[in-house]
């Protein structure tokens, strides 16, 4: 019996138990939840924003974010679709915040060799894209947004959106016609 | 389907769902989560946009209507009325609000109301209902009181736009992608 109350004093606490304990301002309880998502998060950002240094800055600030209006979660969603729609919102904003100001200094030209060969294949190619069509593209195609979702979160038109959808899906099919070992023998 | 279109829709299935960032990120949450900007957002803790628009709002308002005031002592032009009167033209109106708050309700596209981005309009609808009802009760006991009429019809007119807005709220409900 002792045993059986040792083991569950020790176990590791469930989502929600980690969720109420960081509304009430728990670091630990929030630590925890950090490393329950934040590669999911740091995915989401990466592919959004299409740099390292971006990515990084928006799952902070993610995390900040979530931090904030935690205890305005009221469980009427999914934890992870809130999360997730907050992360996507934000990591927007730090690609509008970006590119309203280092835009008019540099180029948005992407230089693939930078980026790390430990990232998968479609990864790669898609910093090659230009950047609202990657972020349409990544929106509807791996994070399964419909385009007129995507319209309302990016603020254009469903046509833009699709039109931009269509771009980045033959720019990618011509870079992998034109680069087959670059996109074909990573994961082995 | 070409090669290209199949290659291409198997990186999509295979793209993983989680990467690993080059660097430890935590560290620099934590540092921030102490800054006092940061601080959680309890709920009411803090004035939302909304709040701080109708706290505005209301500051003009209540300047607009002491300007009326003494501009209308001037001129003498109110007439007032006889209270039976004027009660039952408050109860008129009422109930017409009422009504009109019903059509929006049962006529809205979305159940804005239930989501994480309508809370704030939602809490903004309610005080302004609270105060709305503290106003009628007011001009129940002073029915001749023109600038607490003022305040009574602006508060329903709000009430309306909020619920309006509301329904301009982007909650399609989202996809589960996390």
């Amino acid at each position: 019996m002792t045993a059986q109350i040792q083991a569950i004093e020790q176990r590791p606490l469930l989502e929600p138990e980690l969720i109420d304990k960081a509304k009430l301002g728990d670091k630990a309880a929030f630590k925890q939840l950090y490393q329950l998502h934040h590669q999911r998060v740091y995915a989401l950002c990466l592919r959004i924003t299409g740099q390292v240094p971006l990515a990084e800055e928006a799952t902070q600030d993610c995390f900040v974010r979530l931090w904030q209006k935690l205890p305005q979660f009221r469980g009427e969603s999914q934890f992870t679709t809130w999360l997730h729609s907050l992360c996507v919102n934000q990591a927007l904003s730090s690609v509008k915040k970006h590119r309203s100001f280092w835009s008019r200094f540099v180029s948005s030209d992407i230089d693939v060799h930078s980026v790390s060969d430990e990232y998968e294949d479609l990864d790669k190619i898609l910093l090659k894209l230009p950047e609202r069509a990657r972020i349409v593209f990544v929106l509807h195609a791996l994070e399964g947004y419909k385009h007129e979702e995507v319209a309302l979160l990016m603020g254009i038109a469903t046509g833009t959106s699709k039109a931009q959808y269509h771009r980045a899906q033959k720019l990618l099919e011509a870079i992998i016609d034109k680069e087959p070992t670059d996109t074909g023998g990573h994961n082995d | 389907m070409t090669n290209t279109n199949a290659k291409l829709s198997q990186l999509i299935n295979q793209a993983p769902k989680d990467i690993e960032p080059q660097k430890d990120l935590w560290h620099d949450i934590e540092k921030q989560l102490d800054k006092p900007e940061f601080h959680q957002v309890q709920n009411n803790a803090k004035p939302s946009p909304v709040f701080k628009r109708l706290a505005v709002a209301s500051i003009a308002l209540m300047i607009g209507l002491v300007s009326s005031h003494m501009w209308q002592q001037k001129a003498s032009l109110l007439t007032p009325k006889a209270p039976s009167a004027l009660l039952a033209t408050l109860s008129e109106i009422k109930n017409q609000h009422q009504l009109q708050v019903a059509q929006l309700t049962q006529h809205q596209l979305t159940n804005w109301q239930a989501t994480e981005i309508g809370l704030p309009l939602e809490k903004g609808i309610e005080q302004l209902r609270k105060a709305a009802e503290q106003i009628y009760q007011a001009l129940q006991q002073t029915p001749n009181d023109k600038e607490l009429w003022q305040l009574w019809l602006w508060t329903q007119q709000r009430e309306i736009e909020l619920l309006r807005q509301g329904q301009t709220l982007p909650v399609t409900p989202l996809p589960q992608g996390a």
